[in-house]
């Protein structure tokens, strides 16, 4: 009996303390989420913002169009990660039209920096009309093979 | 005025899921309604995506998807009234409090209000969701909302394997069918899905532990579940764990409800949401194998053929529009993209078996992301109130283990011929794994621990009078 009391006082006390370890860790999460979150960025609407303008211009509403960023230009040393966000932020942006990374076709979406352009246009032979828009963003028109 | 037709767009398709769940289950006891109210929600967005998917397939570019929509409800609603099963009497009883159970309701209520904080501060930050959701789910739902016409490019061959346009549907069809209704594009949309579906899994483990245990052990359960903050943060973040991890969890509790209540109906709607777990993920199509894996062995006596036809009926008609899409619209999964000899080369490596094995050891015990850890606290918690299981539940405790085991030994084998650096997707995608089986176990756990009312010695006095609405 007393071992019965005993351990049902014991019980009652482990709830007890399960009930502020509980409000205690919820709070705790709470100011991670708040750190965390903090730090995060939210890529798309800038993305939305950076490509805008090469949404006007572009004269296609669906089909395939190539992408080329500083990681696919030789000699360019460039952050992989950041490429793949940027990839994926342009796919997104652009839906529906396909974007596919490379150069082989007939418009083409550069995200680059000032040397990562002047090394893909050097080279490249063909002829190209090529539109710079603001924030890097180029669009390349191959007009011959 | 956004956030609020976001809301409105849903309700249609939820309404139709509880009223199909009613028909199916009739019981109109208060705990009973409440699991279905949240077993509706994750059913009913199911339906709608079955539904635009077909409207999509026969009626491109018409856009009068609401009228469907609302076609449908009237009728599910009609047969609910005809058949006399419209819910017409809610009856509860009061409750006297103890002081435990007063703060065990604190708890439970600031332990919501700082999980709705919690999401609502991810929210604000990442209205368009993370990596995935926008490289997957939104994407697609983009690509069928910006040009009906031409939905089927959504699963063209050109798409990069990497954006994985052979994902199934249930996500980014609920989503473009919002944008569809509402007449333009919104983060709203997907923001208000993703938390229909943390409160319909939040929702779904409180009132199954309650209607199997009592509502104090699920208030327990409640609080372990939200201060698990992997779960709150991941399901605003608008991926597919956390309606993956509803449809899974749904599956297993509807189980765990045919053995505890001897009624074959919750095997058809197991089937059911065990269909949408496939239609939402390709891990659940994993889980419509293991599920069915599980329950042959659980129930092998005395005959496993009629839980299994039970199962299958409900199966079906999902199980039809997964076949469909994956056999006739999706492109090749980028699974199997480095070829098959690489594959067998990739089983053959035994360093790979170790480094999955300890990942997923330190991963487990990591899990969830919360202050104080998932797995101490339920340590502790097993080893102050004890187990204590009931024999007559052996088969469904039985079933929801080996699912668990089959699930993760499938996911190891995906890591073993991934195509993907090894590191890399057991960084990226290990947790998010994990937290579809997370829910189920924990289900397991806190139905396999003693009632917390039987471990305090709660009195609960039922008042006489009986409220009835």
């Amino acid at each position: 009996m007393v071992n019965k009391d005993l351990t049902l006082l014991f019980r009652k006390i482990s709830f007890l303390l399960l009930l502020f370890l509980q409000i205690y860790t919820g709070l705790k999460n709470l100011q991670y989420i708040q750190s965390a979150e903090y730090n995060a960025s939210e890529p798309v609407a800038e993305w939305e913002r950076r490509l805008a303008g090469l949404k006007k211009i572009l004269p296609l509403t669906s089909g395939v169009v190539g992408y080329v960023s500083d990681s696919g230009v030789s000699g360019i040393n460039y952050y992989d990660p950041n490429d793949q966000i940027e990839y994926t932020l342009t796919q997104y942006t652009m839906a529906p039209i396909i974007i596919n990374k490379g150069d082989n076709f007939e418009w083409i979406i550069g995200i680059l920096s000032k040397s990562a352009y002047e090394n893909w246009v050097r080279t490249h032979n063909g002829e190209f009309q090529i539109t710079f828009l603001k924030y890097n963003v180029y669009l390349i028109h191959r007009l011959t093979r | 005025m956004n956030l609020l037709s976001s809301i409105g767009v849903f309700l249609l398709g939820i309404f139709t899921g509880v009223l199909i769940v009613h028909l199916i289950w009739d019981e109109e006891e208060i705990l009973a309604l409440m699991f279905k109210l949240f077993l509706g929600i994750g059913v009913g967005l199911g339906i709608t995506s079955f539904a635009y998917f077909l409207s999509l397939l026969f009626f491109a570019g018409q856009h009068f998807f609401i009228y469907i929509q609302v076609g449908i409800f009237v009728s599910v609603l009609l047969i609910s009234i005809l058949r006399g099963k419209a819910i017409n009497k809610i009856s509860f009883h009061g409750i006297q409090l103890t002081y435990w159970q007063v703060g065990l309701l604190i708890t439970v209520f600031l332990t919501i209000v700082f999980s709705i904080s919690g999401a609502l501060i991810v929210w604000m930050h990442r209205p368009s969701g993370t990596w995935d959701a926008y490289m997957i789910y939104n994407r697609t739902a983009r690509f069928v909302y910006r040009d009906q016409s031409n939905w089927l490019q959504s699963f063209s061959k050109q798409i990069d394997p990497y954006f994985k346009a052979d994902y199934p549907l249930l996500i980014p069809l609920n989503i473009a069918s919002g944008w569809e209704v509402i007449g333009h594009e919104t983060t709203y949309v997907p923001l208000v899905f993703s938390g229909l579906f943390i409160f319909a899994c939040t929702g779904l483990f409180v009132s199954a532990i309650a209607l199997t245990k009592s509502i104090w052990q699920a208030g327990v359960g409640l609080t372990i579940l939200l201060n698990t903050t992997f779960f709150i943060m991941n399901g605003a973040s608008q991926t597919a764990d956390v309606p993956l991890s509803f449809f899974i969890l749904s599956t297993v509790a509807l189980i765990y409800l045919f053995v505890f209540k001897q009624n074959p109906r919750f095997l058809i709607l197991a089937g059911i949401t065990s269909g949408l777990a496939g239609w939402t993920k390709n891990e659940g199509i994993l889980l419509i194998i293991t599920m069915f894996v599980a329950l042959f062995i659980s129930f092998l006596k005395p005959s496993p053929l009629r839980p299994l036809g039970l199962y299958l009926t409900g199966l079906i008609i999902p199980l039809v529009f997964i076949a469909y899409f994956k056999l006739f619209l999706a492109p090749p999964s980028d699974l199997l993209s480095n070829g098959v000899t690489r594959s067998i080369q990739q089983i053959l490596e035994w360093p790979r078996y170790i480094t999955i094995f300890s990942s997923y050891v330190s991963h487990i015990l990591a899990f969830g992301e919360s202050a104080l850890g998932i797995i101490p606290v339920l340590l502790i918690y097993a080893l102050i109130f004890n187990f204590s299981p009931n024999k007559r539940l052996l088969p469904a405790y039985m079933t929801i283990l080996l699912m668990v085991v089959f699930q993760m030994t499938g996911y190891y084998i995906i890591y073993l011929i991934t195509p993907n650096p090894l590191d890399w997707q057991l960084t990226f995608s290990f947790e998010r794994v994990l937290l579809p089986i997370y829910l189920p176990m924990l289900f397991l756990f806190f139905v396999l621990v003693t009632d917390i009312q039987v471990a305090l010695n709660f009195k609960e006095n039922k008042k006489q009078s009986e409220n009835t609405v």
